[in-house]
């Protein structure tokens, strides 16, 4: 088998769940499918030597993460952040949980974001996550405690019975 | 809320997942781009420190990146332009076709990408891979820069109108198309067409232009009203489609759609899609012979001709380990193929649909172009970073020009 073949078919078997990880990273299906083919086209460049190391799913876990994070730094001049959520006037009493979580995702700084999909999505130890983002296993564990506490707040606000109608 | 449930949450999120579109092939050709222009950036980067003798010393400077042919009425001779991709030691070199020997480079301040060359062939329209969005007009004549023009994001294509008068800038990342006045040279409104655009055609009278988009899932084919610059209705093609080729008369468009391993002819008069023709595996490039009666399509080994009067497929031509680019002599009889996986050109005999013998070139030969005069050929070496020349009356390459260490593509004037 040829590289060209490996890595299509590493592409082929990859590509489910990282599409998946990124959905839950950036919030829009199509911009998730854009990630996941830089991500691949990246790799593409490198794979002779990722191919020796044998750890192309731990790889492309960080490159996705790394392309996400990039793309988040290049558009903070044209994006506003908010730590509101957005209006949704038209919303029947109790909301799809889907997209009550997005919603909650998005009020995490870029960084957050992509602790708690690692963590407590993907699966992966404190340390793991660590050597991912090239940060100390402290600053992962601070970082989700925040994460954590701020997403229980805003899902446990919305959760709440309140007057939809009025306010 | 414990981690159980932040999990169940989070997998909750997920629901409602639309399908997915071909992926893993799309990051093959897009890794492969990627490939290509990271090396000619580091080519150039470590060409950087001999930039100042490349100027003086007639020999092509920097990281090559394209090669342009200077239109030419067919008993003179042409001129081929070759890109050299850094900001630092970006510069436009001619090679002569009567000396074959380069000529002193043209210093680019922008850098360099695919050029457009004018009908008449005065003036190149310069994109820039390192500057995107800006586009260099250069007096081929004196080797004289005009003021740059701010005209879109990274440029995919750029080509310019059979009358000379528009050059359209293919922005693959905004899926926009900018046309730019040649009278003015000023950028016009950006044209919004399918997702990720890849190429342009102009019909012989100029008054359509006609997009490929590889798109999400299928691929579309937009036309638009030059005159207005207003798009059509998008025609839906395959998968993934990578390449197109239009017929000499303008009457027919082939597309080949690399992600579902066939070809297919768009009629210009009636602007819909025909039947999609079954190929090899991943039709990546499509080139028709000037009588417009075959088309020849690159597929992952082998070179496919379809007669385009019953639009059917014949039988697959061996063309090498891995056949990249393919063009056409202005007479019809051959074509060649280029094979970065042997390092080598295959001509193919269009009468009898066979292969002769390879012409050996440098190491991952991939764009090819050849003069209106059907003289020569130029073939851009990526691997060994040159242009080979190939005499095309005896199929003899001629010694390699010297030309930065990764050129990574070719850009054929109109």
């Amino acid at each position: 088998m040829t590289a060209a073949q490996e890595f299509v078919e590493f592409a082929t078997t990859a590509s489910p769940r990282l599409r998946r990880m990124a959905f839950l990273l950036c919030g829009d299906w199509h911009a998730a499918e854009d990630l996941v083919q830089t991500t691949l086209a990246k790799m593409f460049v490198s794979w002779p030597k990722i191919r020796r190391q044998d750890a192309e799913h731990a790889y492309a876990a960080r490159t996705l993460v790394n392309s996400y994070l990039a793309d988040k730094r290049r558009r903070r001049s044209t994006e506003v952040l908010t730590a509101d959520l957005p209006e949704r006037p038209v919303q029947p009493p109790g909301p799809e949980t889907r997209i009550v979580v997005l919603d909650a995702l998005a009020t995490l700084p870029a960084r957050s974001r992509a602790v708690v999909v690692l963590r407590y999505w993907a699966d992966l130890s404190v340390d793991q996550v660590a050597e991912l983002l090239g940060c100390s296993p402290g600053n992962v564990k601070s970082q989700s405690a925040r994460a954590l506490s701020k997403l229980r707040a805003v899902l446990d606000e919305e959760h709440e019975p309140r007057d939809i109608w009025h306010g | 809320m414990d981690e159980t449930s932040l999990r169940w949450l989070l997998d909750s999120a997920l629901a409602h997942e639309p399908p997915m579109g071909p992926v893993a092939q799309r990051s093959l050709r897009a890794g492969i781009r990627l490939r290509r222009r990271r090396r000619a950036r580091n080519a150039a980067a470590s060409l950087a420190a001999v930039a100042a003798i490349a100027a003086l010393v007639p020999v092509v400077g920097g990281a090559l990146s394209h090669v342009a042919v200077r239109p030419a009425a067919p008993d003179h001779d042409a001129t081929a332009y070759v890109m050299s991709g850094h900001s630092a030691v970006a510069t436009v070199t001619p090679i002569s076709e009567t000396t074959g020997r380069a000529g002193r480079p043209i210093p680019v301040s922008k850098g360099a990408g695919p050029m457009a060359i004018t009908p008449d062939g005065k003036t190149g329209y310069l994109s820039s891979l390192t500057n995107p969005g800006w586009v260099t007009p250069i007096n081929l004549g004196t080797g004289v820069l005009g003021r740059p023009i701010r005209a879109g994001g990274v440029p995919d294509q750029i080509a310019a109108d059979p009358d000379g008068k528009t050059v359209y800038v293919i922005n693959a990342g905004s899926n926009t198309v900018t046309p730019i006045s040649t009278i003015t040279n000023t950028p016009g409104k950006p044209i919004r067409v399918g997702l990720r655009p890849r190429a342009v055609v102009f019909t012989p009278d100029g008054r359509t232009a006609y997009i490929l988009s590889e798109g999400g899932h299928s691929g579309s084919v937009t036309p638009i009203d030059v005159a207005t610059g207003t798009p059509g209705k998008p025609i839906t093609v395959g998968l993934s489609p990578m390449a197109m080729a239009m017929t000499p008369d303008g009457k027919t468009i082939y597309v080949a759609n690399t992600g579902s391993a066939t070809v297919t002819p768009v009629s210009t008069t009636a602007n819909r899609a025909g039947r999609p023709i079954k190929v090899g595996s991943q039709p990546s490039a499509i080139a028709i012979t000037p009588d417009g009666k075959t088309a020849y399509v690159v597929n992952t080994a082998t070179v496919t001709p379809i007669s385009t009067a019953a639009n059917r497929a014949g039988k697959p031509i061996k063309a090498g380990a891995r056949p990249e680019d393919i063009a056409i002599t202005p007479s019809g009889k051959a074509a060649y193929v280029t094979d970065s996986g042997t390092g080598t050109v295959t001509p193919i005999s269009t009468a009898a649909n066979r292969a002769g013998k390879p012409i050996k070139v440098g190491k991952e030969p991939d764009n090819i172009a050849i003069t209106p005069d059907g003289r020569m050929a130029y073939v851009v070496n990526v691997g060994s970073g040159t242009v080979t020349p190939i005499s095309l009356a005896t199929n003899t390459p001629g010694p390699a020009l010297k030309a930065g260490q990764r050129p990574f593509d070719i850009a054929i004037a109109p």
